[in-house]
C-alpha cells in the first residue's frame, strides 16, 4: 500500500516534469521572444541580439532547460521581465501565491458546507421537491459560466468591494506576514482591515464555491443513496437507528471518500475558475498571473508559475490520497478507484 | 421517507451558513478611511520601471514627473520653459558651452543634499554606456542627449554642459523625463533596486509599490514649490476604459485618464462627474512608403490626400474629440504652420490625378492598420473602415494588414507597407521632436525607421539640421515653417487628426490641469 | 420507476423537452440567420449606441451601436460551432486512442495513456492559455486547446469500454478466424464502444461551450468584434451597471445551452444504461 502510494506520487512528478519540459521548450520555438517586447520599439537588431546573449536566450534550448533547473532548486527562478517593476518571480508568487489560496480554501469553505447540505437534504428526499430543486440547482451550477455569474453577483450587490483584496488606500506593509490578508490583519489586530479584507473576499469566493458546491451535492446525493442501499445501513437500520441517524452518522461518512478523492480531482476545476475569478474581480493571484504571462511570452514568469502549480497538484493529490486512505481503509484494495 | 427532525435540522444548519454569510457581507461597515487627504487616481496600466534613465512609457513617467524634479521644466498652462531645479542659465556666443546656476537648499527625500554633483552624476549616467552606477538602466533616451559632450561642476551650484556642436532643442530635453535628477546616493546604495525605490527632489515622496495593484506617493512637505494639496496619491491601474469610468462615478477612484471616446461621452453625461480636455501635442497620420511604387509619385500621394475625408473620420472615429490635421506638427504646440491649407476631400480630382499617373483601377494597395488603440487613435478600426472604403471610392483596392502591435512595429518599421496608419505623441514639445523623428531621411533607415514614409528630402533635411543648431526660437520657428511648406508641396504622408487630452474627475477634485505635453502634474490637485 | 404516466415521468421529461426545444432554436436562427429579417451584427449605428430593448431593438444595442439581438443570434453560430469542431477533434483524436490502446495492451497501451495522463494532469485552461501564447490568439486555436484538453474523457472511455468488449467470445472467435486487427477494430469494437462515447460527447458539447466561452472572454479568440458570446461578454462586461442587458443576453445564451447540453447528456446517459440511473 505504501509502495503504490510512493508509485503514484513518482508517476505525478514525472508528469508534471513533462508538462514542464513541453511549455519550456514550445514557448522557446515560437517567434517572438521576450528580448524584443523588453527593449521597446526602439531597439536595433544588435541590441535584441546582445541582450538575447546576456541572458542566455540564444543558447540551445536543452542548455538553457539544465541551468534554468539548478537555478529552481536553490530558489532562484530569475527575473519576471515583463511585468511592472522586473521583481524577481519567486518574489512574485510568494506575494500572489498566498491570495489565491486564500480564495480558494474561503470558496472550499463555503461550497462544502453547502453542497454537503444540498445533496443530504436531496437524498432525504429523494424524488421529491426538495431534490428535485437541490438537482436544479446543481445542475445550473456547472452550467453557469462562473465569469458570468460573477458579474451577476456584482450587479446584484453593488455595494460590496469587486475588485482587488483590501481597500485601496491600506497598505499591507509591515503586516503582511503571512500573505493571507484574513490572517495578517488579525495578527497585527487591525479589526476595521480585517472586515475590509472580508468584505473584499465575498464575491469572489461565492463566485468560485458554485462549481465545487454543485460536484459536492451531486455526489453526496448519489453516494448517500448508493449506501442507504446497502447491507450496513440496513443492520443499522434494523437495530432500530433512525433515519436521521443513520443519514448523519453512518451514511455520510461513508460518502466522505468519493467527495474527498473528487475534491482532488476538482482542482484543475478550481484553477480554471480561479483565472477566471480572479479576472472578473481583479484579484491579485496565481490565475491573473498565469494570464498575463502568457499573454506577454514572459519566460521566467509562466515557467515559474507552471513549476509552483505543478508542485500544487502533485500535493494535492498525494494529500487526496492520504486523506481517501485516512477515510477508508478499504481503499488501499481498490487500486485507481478514484473515480 | 425522511423525518422532520431531521429536515428542521438541516435547515437551521442552511439557515446558519447563509446567516454567516450576510453577517460578512452585509453588517460590516466599510473600513476607516486612512488619516489625510487620499487621492485616488485611476489609469489604464501600471509603470513599467521607476528610474527615468530606465523608463520609456507613458505610466512610467507619470511617477517619475511626480516624484522627480527636472533641471528645467515646462510653465504649468503650456509647454514654455520656465526654471525649476536650475534657477538660471546662460549659454556661451557659440552656443556649445551652457552654464546652469543650481536652486540651493533643496534636498532629496533621502536627506542627501541637492548640488552640481547630483546633475553631473545624472547626466554621465546617461549619457555614457559603461558608466558603472548604470545598474542595468536601459537608457531607451540615450540619443537624445548625445549632443553632450560633457558635464562638470563648476562649483558646488554651478554645472556647465559642454555640446559637441550648438543646439537649440537641447534645452527641451532637459525638460523631458530622463533628464530628472536622481539621488547619487540611492542610486549607488539600492543599485537595480533604484528602479522600483526611486528618489528625488519632487513634490512627492514614493510610498509603496505593489505592482497591478496599487502606487503610493506621498507628500512632500519640503518641497522647494511648497507642499502638494494632497497627503498622499496612490495610482490604481485599471485596465478596461469602461471600468476606469465605472469605479469612477462610484466613487471608489477620484480621477480617471485614458478614456475611449464612447466613455468620454458617458463621463461628461454623468453629473457627479466632470470631463476635462485640452488640445492634444500628438497627430495621427497615414504615412505613403515613398519609395515603393506607385507612390513615389507625388501625384499619387496627393490623390490619396484628396481622397481622403477628414471630416468623417472626425466625425465618426472621433467624435468631436480632436481636430482635423493638416501638417504634422500638432496645432497646439509652436512651430506649427497655420498657413498651410488642408488638401480638401475631392473623390473627382483625386481620380483624375491617378490617371495621370497611370494608375490602373483595381491596383492593390497594401495597407496596415493597427488593431489597438493609440493614444492618438482612440478606434483605429473605424479610421480603417473609412480609408479603406474612400480608397475603393477612387479605384483602388486596399488590402488590409493587421498583425499584432509588437509585429506591427517590425513590419511598418522595415518598409513593407505601401500605407499605413501611424502617429505620434510628443516627448518634449519641439517641432523637431516630429519633422525631424518622422520625416527626416537619417530616419528612413530599415529595420527600424521611425519615416514610415521613407521621405528622402535634401532640402528639408538641410532645414531641420539647421534649426537643431540654431539656438534663437523664432529662426528656428522660420526654418520648421519652411520645412513644412515643402512637406505638404511634396505630401509625402497625410496628416489625419490630433486628439485632445481628457481626464475624467470627481467634483470634488479641484486645481487639477491638463498638460497639454501629456505629463500628468499632480502638485496642485486639491480634495475638497 | 413506479409507472409509466403521471407526474413523475412528466418531471422526467419536461426538462429534456426544453432542453431539446432550446438547442433546436438556438441552432435553427443560427443556421438560417442570414435569411432571417435582422440587422447586420456588426453595422454600427453611432446615434443608436446603448439604446435598452425597445420595439425597435428587442434586446437592446451595445456601445458600438450594434444590434444585440442580431449579435446573439449569429454569435449561436461561432459558440456553438466551437463546441462541435472541439468536441469533433478529441472524439477523432481520443477513440482511436483509447480503443488501440486497449485492444493492444502492454507496452502500446502503457504509453499511449501515459501521455493521456500527461494531457490531463494539465489544468485545461493553462493548456490553453500557454497554447495561445504560443500560437496566437484565434477562434480556430481555441477550438484546437479545448479539443485537446477534452481528449483524456474519450480515450478513457474508449480504452475501458474496448477493454471489456475484447475478451468477449465474439471478439475472440473473430480473432481465432484470423480477422485482421483494424477490421476486429472496426467492424466489432467500434460500434460498441460507440454508445457511452456518445454520452460523454453530449456532455463534452456543453462544456466544451463553456470552456470556449471563458477563454474568450479572457479575450483569447482573436477579433473582438466577432459576435461570439463570450467575446460579447467580455466586451461589454464593464456595463453590467448602466446596461445589464448587454451582459445578460449573451450570459444567459451560454448558461441555457451548456444546461441543455448537459440535460441531454444526463437523460442520453440514463437512457443507454439504466443502472446508472439512481433517481
Amino acid at each position: 500500500m505504501f509502495l503504490s502510494a510512493v508509485t503514484r506520487l513518482i508517476r505525478a512528478a514525472v508528469t508534471v516534469f513533462a508538462v514542464f519540459v513541453i511549455v519550456f521548450v514550445a514557448i522557446r520555438l515560437t517567434p517572438g521572444g521576450p528580448a524584443v517586447a523588453m527593449l521597446g520599439q526602439r531597439a536595433t537588431e544588435a541590441e535584441v541580439a546582445r541582450l538575447n546573449h546576456e541572458m542566455g536566450w540564444d543558447r540551445p534550448i536543452p542548455e538553457q532547460l539544465f541551468r534554468y533547473l539548478v537555478r529552481a532548486a536553490q530558489g532562484d527562478l530569475g527575473i519576471a521581465y515583463l511585468s511592472p517593476g522586473r521583481p524577481k518571480v519567486s518574489k512574485e508568487l510568494a506575494r500572489l501565491f498566498p491570495a489565491t489560496v486564500e480564495l480558494t480554501l474561503s470558496a472550499l469553505l463555503i461550497a462544502i458546507p453547502l453542497g454537503l447540505t444540498l445533496g443530504t437534504i436531496a437524498a432525504a428526499f429523494r424524488d421529491r421537491w426538495p431534490d428535485r430543486i437541490a438537482i436544479a440547482l446543481s445542475s445550473l451550477g456547472v452550467s453557469i459560466p462562473i465569469f458570468f455569474l460573477g458579474i451577476l453577483l456584482l450587479l446584484l450587490f453593488p455595494s460590496m468591494p469587486g475588485s482587488g483584496r483590501i481597500d485601496i488606500s491600506v497598505s499591507m506593509r509591515g503586516i503582511d506576514r503571512t500573505g493571507f490578508y484574513l490572517i495578517d490583519t488579525l495578527l497585527a489586530g487591525r479589526w476595521n482591515l480585517f472586515q475590509s479584507a472580508a468584505r473584499h473576499l465575498v464575491l469572489p469566493a461565492m463566485t468560485l464555491a458554485t462549481v465545487p458546491m454543485a460536484i459536492i451535492a451531486r455526489v453526496t446525493r448519489s453516494s448517500l443513496l448508493e449506501v442507504l442501499g446497502s447491507d450496513y445501513i440496513r443492520t443499522a437500520r434494523a437495530k432500530g437507528v433512525n433515519r436521521t441517524g443513520v443519514l448523519l452518522h453512518h451514511a455520510l461518512p461513508g460518502a466522505a471518500v468519493p467527495i474527498i478523492s473528487l475534491l482532488g480531482l476538482q482542482l484543475a476545476t478550481l484553477l480554471a475558475g480561479a483565472v477566471l475569478t480572479e479576472t472578473v474581480f481583479t484579484w491579485p493571484g496565481i490565475g491573473r498571473y498565469v494570464m498575463l504571462a502568457a499573454s506577454q511570452k514572459d519566460y521566467n514568469a509562466l515557467q515559474g508559475a507552471v513549476l509552483l502549480l505543478g508542485i500544487v497538484f502533485i500535493l494535492v493529490n498525494t494529500a487526496t490520497d492520504v486523506l481517501c486512505a485516512w477515510f477508508d481503509p478499504r481503499i488501499r484494495r481498490r487500486e485507481g478507484a478514484s473515480e | 421517507m425522511a423525518n422532520d427532525s431531521y429536515y428542521r435540522g438541516m435547515r437551521s444548519f442552511s439557515l446558519f451558513l447563509v446567516g454567516g454569510l450576510i453577517l460578512v457581507a452585509g453588517c460590516t461597515p466599510a473600513p476607516e478611511a486612512m488619516t489625510g487627504k487620499v487621492l485616488i487616481y485611476g489609469r489604464g496600466n501600471d509603470a513599467v520601471t521607476l528610474d527615468p534613465a530606465d523608463a520609456e512609457d507613458g505610466e512610467s513617467v507619470k511617477t517619475i514627473t511626480n516624484v522627480f524634479d527636472t533641471l528645467v521644466t515646462y510653465d504649468d498652462n503650456g509647454a514654455d520653459l520656465v526654471p525649476a531645479l536650475a534657477e538660471s542659465w546662460t549659454p556661451n556666443e557659440a552656443g556649445t558651452e551652457w552654464t546652469f546656476k543650481l536652486r540651493e537648499g533643496v534636498t532629496f527625500h533621502d536627506d542627501t543634499p541637492f548640488n552640481a554633483d547630483a546633475v553631473v552624476f545624472t547626466f554621465n549616467r546617461l549619457i555614457n554606456p559603461e558608466f558603472p552606477e548604470r545598474n542595468g538602466a536601459a537608457v531607451p533616451y540615450r540619443a537624445d542627449y548625445a549632443v553632450i559632450e560633457k558635464v562638470e561642476a563648476k562649483s558646488p551650484y554651478e554645472v556647465v554642459f559642454t555640446l559637441k556642436r550648438p543646439s537649440g532643442i537641447f534645452l527641451r530635453k532637459l525638460a523631458m523625463f530622463p533628464a530628472a535628477i536622481v539621488s547619487p546616493g540611492a542610486v549607488k546604495e539600492m543599485k537595480e533596486g533604484f528602479k522600483s525605490n526611486p528618489v528625488g527632489t519632487g513634490p512627492f515622496v514614493f510610498g509603496e509599490w505593489v505592482p497591478g495593484e496599487r502606487l503610493s506617493m506621498l507628500a512632500n512637505p519640503k518641497h522647494w514649490r511648497g507642499a502638494p494639496k494632497v497627503d498622499q496619491v496612490i495610482l490604481k491601474p485599471i485596465l478596461e476604459p469602461a471600468a476606469r469610468r465605472r469605479q469612477l462615478s462610484g466613487g471608489e477612484i477620484h480621477m480617471a485618464d485614458e478614456l475611449s471616446i464612447p466613455v468620454r461621452k458617458q463621463v461628461r453625461e454623468d453629473k457627479n462627474l466632470k470631463l476635462d480636455t485640452c488640445p492634444g501635442m500628438n497627430t495621427a497620420y497615414i504615412a505613403m512608403n515613398n519609395e515603393r511604387p506607385p507612390f513615389n509619385d507625388p501625384r499619387v500621394r496627393k490623390a490619396i490626400a484628396h481622397a481622403i475625408d477628414k471630416e468623417a473620420i472626425a466625425r465618426s472615429a472621433y467624435e468631436g474629440e480632436g481636430q482635423i490635421a493638416t501638417t504634422l506638427v500638432p496645432k497646439a504646440m509652436w512651430g506649427h504652420h497655420d498657413g498651410i491649407q488642408n488638401r480638401a476631400y475631392d473623390p473627382e480630382k483625386a481620380k483624375q490625378l491617378l490617371q495621370e499617373a497611370g494608375v490602373a483601377p483595381g491596383t492593390k494597395v497594401k495597407f496596415f492598420a493597427m488593431r489597438n488603440s493609440r493614444p492618438y487613435m482612440p478606434s483605429p478600426e473605424q479610421v480603417t473602415a473609412i480609408v479603406t472604403q474612400q480608397l475603393k471610392e477612387i479605384g483602388l483596392d486596399p488590402v488590409v494588414h493587421s498583425p499584432d502591435w509588437g509585429n506591427y512595429l517590425n513590419q511598418v518599421g522595415n518598409g513593407e507597407h505601401d500605407i499605413c496608419l501611424m502617429g505620434w505623441q510628443t516627448d518634449n514639445a519641439d517641432p523637431d521632436n516630429f519633422l525631424f523623428a518622422l520625416l527626416d531621411k537619417e530616419n528612413a533607415i530599415p529595420p527600424k525607421a521611425h519615416n514610415l514614409s521613407f521621405y528622402k528630402s535634401e532640402p528639408v533635411h538641410e532645414l531641420l539640421i539647421a534649426a537643431q543648431g540654431e539656438t534663437d526660437q523664432a529662426k528656428r520657428l522660420e526654418l520648421y515653417k519652411k520645412a513644412q511648406e515643402i512637406i505638404h508641396e511634396d505630401c509625402p504622408m497625410v496628416p489625419l487628426m490630433h486628439l485632445d487630452l481628457a481626464v475624467g474627475k470627481r467634483l470634488n477634485v479641484e486645481g487639477y490641469k491638463l498638460h497639454p505635453t501629456g505629463l500628468v502634474i499632480l502638485r496642485n490637485t486639491e480634495l475638497k | 420507476m413506479k409507472s409509466r404516466f403521471g407526474p413523475a415521468v412528466l418531471w422526467r421529461t419536461l426538462p429534456i423537452a426544453l432542453a431539446l426545444s432550446f438547442l433546436v432554436g438556438v441552432g435553427g436562427l443560427a443556421i438560417f440567420a442570414s435569411s432571417l429579417p435582422l440587422r447586420d451584427p456588426y453595422t454600427q449605428r453611432s446615434e443608436d449606441r446603448l439604446q435598452p430593448p425597445s420595439p425597435t431593438y428587442w434586446l437592446g444595442t451595445d456601445d458600438l451601436g450594434r444590434d444585440v439581438m442580431s449579435r446573439v443570434i449569429y454569435g449561436g453560430r461561432y459558440s456553438l460551432s466551437v463546441g462541435l469542431v472541439a468536441v469533433g477533434l478529441a472524439f477523432a483524436i481520443g477513440v482511436p486512442l483509447g480503443i488501440v490502446g486497449g485492444y493492444a495492451g502492454g507496452w502500446t497501451d502503457r504509453i499511449l495513456m501515459s501521455i493521456v495522463e500527461i494531457v490531463m494532469a494539465v489544468p485545461g485552461i493553462l493548456l490553453a492559455l500557454v497554447m495561445i501564447s504560443i500560437l496566437g490568439p484565434s477562434l480556430g486555436n481555441v477550438m484546437i486547446a479545448v479539443g485537446i484538453s477534452q481528449i483524456p474523457a474519450y480515450a478513457r472511455q474508449a480504452r475501458g469500454g474496448t477493454l471489456t468488449i475484447a475478451n468477449q467470445e465474439f471478439v475472440l472467435a473473430a480473432r481465432v478466424a484470423g480477422t485482421s486487427s483494424i477490421r476486429i477494430l472496426i467492424r466489432h469494437i467500434l460500434p460498441n464502444v460507440l454508445a457511452p462515447v456518445l454520452v460523454v460527447a453530449t456532455l463534452g458539447l456543453g462544456s466544451a461551450i463553456l470552456e470556449a466561452a471563458a477563454l474568450s472572454f479572457l479575450g483569447l479568440s482573436g477579433d473582438p468584434n466577432r459576435p461570439e458570446w463570450g467575446s460579447m461578454l467580455n466586451m461589454t462586461r464593464e456595463r453590467f451597471q448602466d446596461q445589464p442587458w448587454l451582459v445578460l443576453v449573451p450570459g444567459f445564451a451560454i448558461t441555457a445551452s451548456v444546461l441543455s447540453f448537459n440535460v441531454l447528456g444526463d437523460a442520453l446517459r440514463d437512457w443507454l444504461d439504466p443502472k446508472s440511473r439512481r433517481s
